[in-house]
């Protein structure tokens, strides 16, 4: 009985796991073959047009000059809206604020307004702050990023336990060394997880950079792949090779960072 | 030295301690008015005007709230918007929360292998899904098609675009496949905090696995629950990149997939009635906002037990 | 949990210095060459710069490529703020009405602009579409688009018994002989056309009404009737079944089930052509039944940028300059707007892909008729939801629900045309 429950949970997983990969499998099959057998042929094996694709690319846009700006724009990014995401977040659980309720009300209606309009007035904003065709107005919000705080006060609330904090304060720490030294490590997993989150938020961001930026040297890639699409041709075989390019960074990252997560979730789950 | 610090009056040393509970809220705040209020503000003043992007904006008070009124096209972007949000969103807590359970409660060979992969489906762009899924199944000739006929499932090609229900679902389906690692991965985090002891005083009172996970490890991740509710309704209603590229911006078939979003686009950035649009944005925020607060009541009203 | 702490300061620092770099090493506004800005939808128009630069040395051209989708988001969001616009941009065809409406584009009648002086070597019908309800000329197009039939060789002989081009036009003229025609090959398993919207585009112009007239909604009864035909096509298969420009329907071109796609010239271009090897030499190009203009991107000179003079420069190179224009047609194989560069390519070799026959000469032959000029601001959403209201009664909607459905959706998105 219970082996039969174990084949099935297997099965199961397995099964996901299939569900989970073929789209990526795709993808990296259709970067080696051409346009037209994309589209009338059926193909799991890797054909040979690889590096005919990848010219084809190269001839299209200078792919890896978006792949640097994507990260220009995204590891900054991350970087504030991990660090000030938990800044703002110790704020709100550790520390009696008045009218706290409200503000942080506030944060959490800022994530529901949608993002298309707001693209004009947001337009306008780094226009009159001078920051046009650069990549701060892709940064610096970063720093406002209201899932990282909604995300890490919970996490706070949780884990970082207030005798910490106290004996912290007895040693006479001031409060940002107690951030810096004591909260930020306790919370380590919770920022892997949103950090990634946000890279990938970040680095698939279309209307964005689309917006703000108008020298094409620095258009990101998720922009570069909608312009190798074309008006005419629909260069499929090129437009794999650049969303297989694109795919690999998150995924590097993504690795780098899981150990991370999965030592923080594997702690509670191991008994 | 340290005795002498705690003898200072802890109202003194309070006041001082919530001080700095501002400053460590301000950069948030600052930041946030530059570029989250000002644009926020901005649409709002659009929402009562008319403008086309070229001319100069004229102000027109509620016209674009009475034209709502007869506007049939935003209901049904709206129905559309939660039907794929629904057919998406309940698979996706509940697979993720079977796979939670399943990872917590029993030991899997392969488990990080496992949850690493489930979330990969998270990292792709979802233009870039939705445009695969498109030649997948688009045509006669489509991938699909193909497979379906050669496995001898079907003996002529289906026309999967041309079939509301289908294109429906095939949207939904995808958004399920991008988030379901990802909710996994928030529900394990929330499991985590729960403390072990309980556990084992379960065990000890001899409750099965399903008992335990009912009665202990449910309840407290309601808070884990809430956010991935809250958040996925913000992200639902606003859903725009997969079924944009799925079809068209249309939304076809016959406008089966037009979401909120889509349409906001098309009135905004198509007809270029940028303030009527922003009227549109206004509606979805409200929408949001309601969605969100039903949520929240529900799930924090399960009671406290 | 230092080295972490570590090592993600040193990506800040890394991150950060980049960003920096990146906005330092932005190019300053040169003093000396004036810098044009150029958005563009493809890259076609990168053809010419080079050429330009070297006959200009102290002009330089900027030439942004915007995804097309965009082009009128990024528009709206320069012109809102009035920094930041291009010096020249362009856009499609069926969309640049509206831009030549709003008065973005410069009067090219007035100085420095002189484009008066190029009018009898311009195809007129073009000239048509970029010219605003006053008559004033704001923008044009270096490609000219009549429709044309692009069809198989091997097709057409088995089903029509000739390929040659003259004799195909006359067994397709009509559309009951287009219906029996398409019957007739369906029952082999080959489609007809490429898509019914190809008929439709030369249906549009057929029309003796547009849109839109004093404000009130006007459906042709060319496009009520061409409604049965479209349903006649999709329900019976005679088509592929899939939107223009779908990968399916490009990939089309290779396979041996479909005789014709039925588009301007950038069908030829930027669809056969490419696609075809193995049916290199197995395609001609014929007249349709109605002559019609349809596409191609349109260019203008902001009326307010700073740099008229330079602007005018471009613009006539790109578009007025026969030898420039002659250089990018051999090499692209466009049709072009300039006549006298038009009968210049026509004399030249025919074409591998067509078995060696000159498209240039069918081309010439479209635009000497005449094109009634049927376009307002409000044709491509109109098409597009026509076009939904025919899928829709395809789909078994009965024509007055389809019809209705279409009114409602105009008065959804323009609530001041009156719809009844």
């Amino acid at each position: 009985m219970k082996r039969f429950g174990a084949i099935v949970t297997y099965a199961f997983l397995l099964l996901l796991l299939v569900i989970s990969i073929l789209p990526f499998y795709l993808v990296l099959i259709n970067s080696t073959y051409t346009s037209i057998d994309i589209v009338t042929k059926l193909k799991f094996v890797p054909g040979a047009m690889f590096l005919e694709n990848y010219h084809k690319l190269q001839e299209l846009t200078n792919i890896w000059r978006g792949f640097a700006n994507s990260m220009i724009v995204s590891i900054p990014f991350v970087l504030f809206s991990c660090y000030f995401g938990a800044f703002s977040g110790f704020g709100f659980a550790k520390f009696k604020i008045k009218g706290k309720n409200i503000l942080f009300s506030i944060v959490l209606a800022s994530m529901m307004l949608p993002s298309q309009l707001s693209i004009i007035g947001f337009y306008a904003t780094s226009l009159k702050l001078g920051l046009l065709n650069t990549f701060w107005p892709l940064i610096l919000p970063g720093i406002a990023n209201a899932s990282a705080v909604f995300f890490l006060r919970g996490i706070i609330e949780q884990s970082v336990p207030d005798s910490l904090l106290e004996a912290a304060r007895m040693e006479g720490c001031s409060e940002l060394t107690i951030f810096n030294r004591f909260v930020l490590p306790c919370i380590t997993p919770g920022v892997a997880t949103i950090g990634i989150f946000n890279f990938v938020s970040s680095w698939n961001n279309y209307l964005g950079p689309l917006i703000i930026l108008s020298d094409a040297k620095k258009f990101t890639m998720p922009i570069l792949i909608s312009t190798i699409r074309g008006i005419f041709l629909s260069n499929y075989g090129a437009m794999y090779v650049a969303i297989a390019i694109s795919m690999f960074p998150v995924i590097i990252v993504y690795g780098f960072l899981s150990r991370y997560i999965i030592n923080g979730l594997t702690i509670g789950a191991e008994k | 030295m340290k005795g002498g610090k705690s003898r200072m009056s802890t109202s003194r040393l309070n006041k001082r301690r919530n001080h700095w509970g501002y400053m460590f809220i301000t950069p948030f705040f600052v930041v946030f008015a530059l570029f989250g209020l000002y644009p926020i503000i901005y649409t709002f003043r659009l929402s009562f005007q008319r403008w086309n992007g070229f001319t100069p904006a004229i102000n027109v008070g509620f016209q674009n709230w009475i034209r709502l009124m007869e506007d049939a096209t935003f209901p049904l972007s709206l129905t559309n918007t939660v039907k794929i949000w629904l057919y998406d969103f309940i698979p996706q807590l509940g697979i993720a929360l079977l796979l939670a359970m399943i990872f917590t409660f029993k030991k899997i060979h392969g488990m990080n292998l496992f949850r690493a992969v489930y979330y990969l489906p998270n990292l792709i762009t979802a233009a870039s899904i939705g445009l695969l899924f498109n030649i997948l199944f688009n045509g006669d000739k489509s991938t699909i098609n193909q497979l379906l006929m050669k496995l001898g499932l079907l003996n002529a090609p289906v026309a999967f675009y041309k079939s509301r229900a289908i294109t429906q679902g095939i949207s939904s389906y995808i958004l399920w496949w991008m988030w379901f690692g990802y909710t996994m991965i928030l529900i394990m985090a929330g499991i985590t905090s729960i403390d072990s002891t309980l556990y084992e005083a379960a065990e000890l009172d001899g409750c099965s696995t399903w008992q335990t996970f009912h009665l202990i490890t449910m309840p407290l991740i309601r808070p884990t629950i809430l956010y991935i509710t809250i958040t996925s309704i913000i992200g639902g209603i606003q859903i725009f990149d997969v079924p944009a590229n799925l079809t068209n911006l249309a939304g076809d078939p016959q406008k089966a997939i037009l979401t909120t979003s889509m349409y906001v686009y098309q009135q905004g950035f198509k007809n270029t009635a940028l303030g009527y649009a922003s009227m549109l944005s206004v509606m979805q925020f409200l929408i949001i906002a309601a969605l969100s607060f039903i949520a929240l009541n529900m799930i924090l009203k399960r009671g406290t037990r | 949990m230092r080295s972490i702490k570590k090592g993600f300061l040193l990506l800040l620092m890394v991150a950060l210095s980049s960003a920096l770099f990146a906005q330092g090493t932005m190019e300053p506004k040169a003093k000396g060459p004036v810098t044009l800005e150029v958005w563009a939808r493809g890259d076609e128009i990168k053809q010419f710069v080079p050429g330009f630069e070297a006959a200009n040395p102290d002009i330089k051209v900027n030439v942004t490529v915007i995804p097309d989708a965009d082009m009128t988001t990024k528009l709206i969001t320069v012109f809102a703020s009035g920094k930041g616009v291009p010096d020249l941009f362009m856009q499609e065809a069926s969309y640049i009405t509206y831009l030549v409406e709003a008065g973005s584009f410069a009067d090219l009648n007035k100085d420095p602009y002189h484009i008066n002086d190029y009018r009898d070597n311009i195809w007129q019908a073009t000239l048509d579409v970029g010219t605003d309800s006053t008559g004033v000329v704001r923008a044009l197009t270096w490609q000219t688009n009549p429709g044309a039939i692009i069809y198989r060789r091997d097709i057409a002989k088995k089903y029509l018994g000739t390929d040659d081009p003259e004799a195909v036009s006359k067994l397709i003229d009509t559309d009951e002989k287009m219906l029996s025609v398409a019957a007739r090959m369906k029952k082999d398993g080959i489609r007809f056309v490429s898509s019914f919207k190809d008929i439709y585009d030369s249906k549009v112009a057929q029309r003796s009404s547009p849109w839109v007239i004093n404000g009130n909604l006007v459906i042709d009864p060319v496009l009520v009737g061409f409604m049965d035909m479209a349903k006649t096509i999709i329900g019976s298969g005679y088509d592929l079944g899939v939107d223009q420009w779908a990968s399916e329907w490009i990939a089309a071109v290779e396979s041996d089930d479909l005789f014709c796609y039925i588009l301007p010239p950038w069908g030829y271009q930027y669809v056969v052509k490419p696609s075809a090897q193995k049916t290199i030499g197995k395609w001609a190009i014929t007249t349709p039944s109605t002559p019609y203009i349809s596409g191609g991107s349109y260019l203008g000179i902001y009326d307010k940028t700073p740099y008229p003079q330079e602007a005018w420069k471009f613009f006539s190179y790109v578009l007025l300059n026969e030898d420039s224009q002659y250089e990018y047609a051999k090499n692209s194989g466009d049709f072009v707007v300039l006549k006298s560069v038009c009968d210049k390519l026509a004399a030249g070799e025919g074409e591998e892909v067509l078995g060696g026959q000159n498209p240039n000469g069918i081309f010439i032959k479209e635009m000497q008729n005449e094109f009634r000029k049927l376009n307002t601001v409000y044709d491509s959403q109109l098409n597009d939801a026509f076009i939904s209201a025919i899928k829709a009664y395809a789909a078994g909607l009965s024509k007055v629900e389809a019809i209705a459905g279409f009114r409602k959706d105009v008065k959804t998105a323009f609530p001041e045309i009156l719809v009844d």
